[in-house]
């Protein structure tokens, strides 16, 4: 009997602190396979190449691209995979445009809401700034 | 234990019957309480708290809807840390009003004489209890079995802190009930880290307004200002987020000491970068004092450390010695927060922006150099700098 792998997320936030706690109640809560990158290219790379992903949870403000030029880029060149954009910003409305977003995420959040909208995502959901 | 809890039963049947207890009997803060309750005239016999009347009550949560909201997923958060323990988490508004609660079924919504939303929990009301004892004293009350004033309280020990707002005020107490005769360390720690939990979330939502309407004319200035909020945003979702796992992780049966510590590590971090943050996001201004400018600059390079991350610039602030300069703290704070992100901007990216904090010529010198060169000077406090 093989045993099944849970989903693998991608992790994208470049808040060291943030990303670990967020890292941990991904593993430990949904549990989910994590794999983490800690800038916008490196966020895009994993998308490119992680053929195994079932979702990606991107943070908005980050080095090189922000969350939302990584899921436009991302999209146009064919990735599918669910993308979680994750956000501080006072106005997540005004994100709401950003091309390829399955699920926009305005922090600060729970865990259990966190892991819902994962969920979600993972199960092929969309939806308007949460 | 059950012997301090005899002994303390005793002195309260002595304390509630004369007046007067055995010296050393009783922790000195609880006889403090005990006297004012006394002082207050509580019936030491009452089995359980006064209340208000429903449409009171419903009154009183729409008046403290934000400080009920704002304390919702700690209170979760300490109840999941309780695990399968009879217990409760309770909050309630500066008067000592109970205003909302969480726990174990049994606990929080069978047992009779538990105090329920509504419930008057102030000293002058209950005597001493969690949520009265700490509003009264104004920080952390511990009340271990007979250590309650009232008898109905006996069964329990519950553990409270009063909640302040940025300005000190205090705008309520969040409190822990166990039915059992000991104090655990366990839900202290968790419990001084959720109040601190709520108190952050409180200077979140100020900061919020503050730069709200210091943003409100939009343009550049606007737009770093709104980053910066979003970057302490940040570090309170992550305190908040922590303290979550920590208290799953309890749950488990697992030791979350480190994981407790983190978090509130994390809150004062939040803290110190929010109160900069309200200070730049304002133009109003102090008288001047002595400010130790080295430790103040580097404040406001880990404030804006994350907008430097996104830029590609590192900031470094050379180590050195103390230097006192006399200013008025908040426009110095400006000063330093403006020339530094000047300096970022005109940094290439990549390149270090090394930050040197000196005395020199009876001056405070703030040097920083990357692709440019900038300086700002304040005068030396009197005295060796």
């Amino acid at each position: 009997m093989t045993a099944t792998r849970p989903p693998l997320v991608l992790l994208a936030d470049d808040d060291d602190d943030l990303r670990a706690v967020l890292a941990d109640i991904l593993r430990e809560q949904g549990p989910f396979e994590v794999l983490e990158a800690r800038d916008g290219p490196a966020a895009l790379e994993a998308l490119r190449v992680a053929t195994s992903l079932g979702a990606a949870v991107i943070d908005h403000r980050m080095p090189g691209l922000t969350g939302a030029e990584v899921v436009r880029r991302a999209r146009a060149e064919g990735v599918s995979v669910p993308m979680v954009l994750i956000s501080a910003a006072a106005n997540l409305a005004s994100l709401a445009d950003a091309h390829g977003v399955s699920i926009f995420l305005a922090k600060p959040f729970g865990s259990e809401r966190f892991i819902t909208v994962v969920r979600r995502a993972l199960a092929g959901a969309s939806g308007s700034p949460t | 234990m059950e012997q301090d809890t005899e002994k303390t039963r005793a002195a309260w049947k002595a304390f509630v019957t004369t007046g007067e207890v055995p010296a050393g009997a009783v922790r000195p803060s609880t006889l403090s309480a005990w006297l004012r309750c006394r002082a207050h005239g509580v019936d030491p016999r009452a089995m359980k708290a006064h209340s208000l009347t429903p449409a009171e009550l419903a009154t009183r949560l729409d008046e403290q809807r934000e400080l009920v909201d704002a304390a919702r997923p700690y209170m979760h958060a300490l109840s999941l840390a309780a695990g399968s323990e009879r217990h409760a988490a309770m909050l309630s508004d500066a008067g000592g009003t109970l205003l909302d609660i969480v726990g174990d079924e049994d606990t929080a919504y069978r047992t009779a004489n538990f105090p329920v939303p509504g419930a008057l929990l102030s000293e002058e009301f209950a005597g001493a209890n969690g949520v009265g004892s700490a509003l009264a004293v104004g920080s952390y009350a511990e009340l271990v079995g007979p250590e309650h004033f009232i008898e109905g309280f006996h069964v329990y020990t519950c553990q409270g802190l009063a909640l302040r707002a940025p300005d000190g005020v205090i705008v309520g107490a969040l409190s822990t009930s166990v039915r059992r005769l000991e104090a655990a360390e366990r839900l202290h720690e968790i419990l001084v880290c959720a109040a601190h939990g709520i108190e952050a979330e409180f200077a979140m939502r100020q900061l919020s307004e503050i730069t709200s309407q210091a943003t409100e004319g939009g343009g550049d200035e606007a737009a770093r200002l709104e980053a910066l909020r979003q970057d302490v945003a940040q570090l309170y979702a992550a305190a908040r987020l922590r303290l979550e796992h920590a208290a799953l992780v309890t749950t488990r049966g697992q030791a979350a000491h480190e994981l407790v510590r983190t978090a509130d590590a994390l809150i004062a971090r939040f803290r110190r970068r929010s109160e900069l943050c309200r200070v730049v996001a304002l133009a109003d201004v102090s008288v001047p004092r002595p400010v130790e400018l080295r430790g103040r600059v580097a404040d406001v390079v880990d404030l804006i450390a994350t907008e430097a991350t996104v830029k590609g610039v590192a900031v470094r602030v050379a180590d050195g010695p103390s230097v006192h300069v006399v200013s008025d703290v908040r426009d110095l704070t400006r000063q330093v927060f403006r020339a530094l992100l000047r300096a970022i901007d005109a940094a290439t990216p990549s390149v270090d922006l090394a930050v040197d904090v000196r005395a020199e010529n009876g001056r405070g010198l703030v040097r920083m150099r990357a692709s440019t060169e900038a300086e700002l000077a304040f005068p030396l406090a009197e005295g060796p700098s």
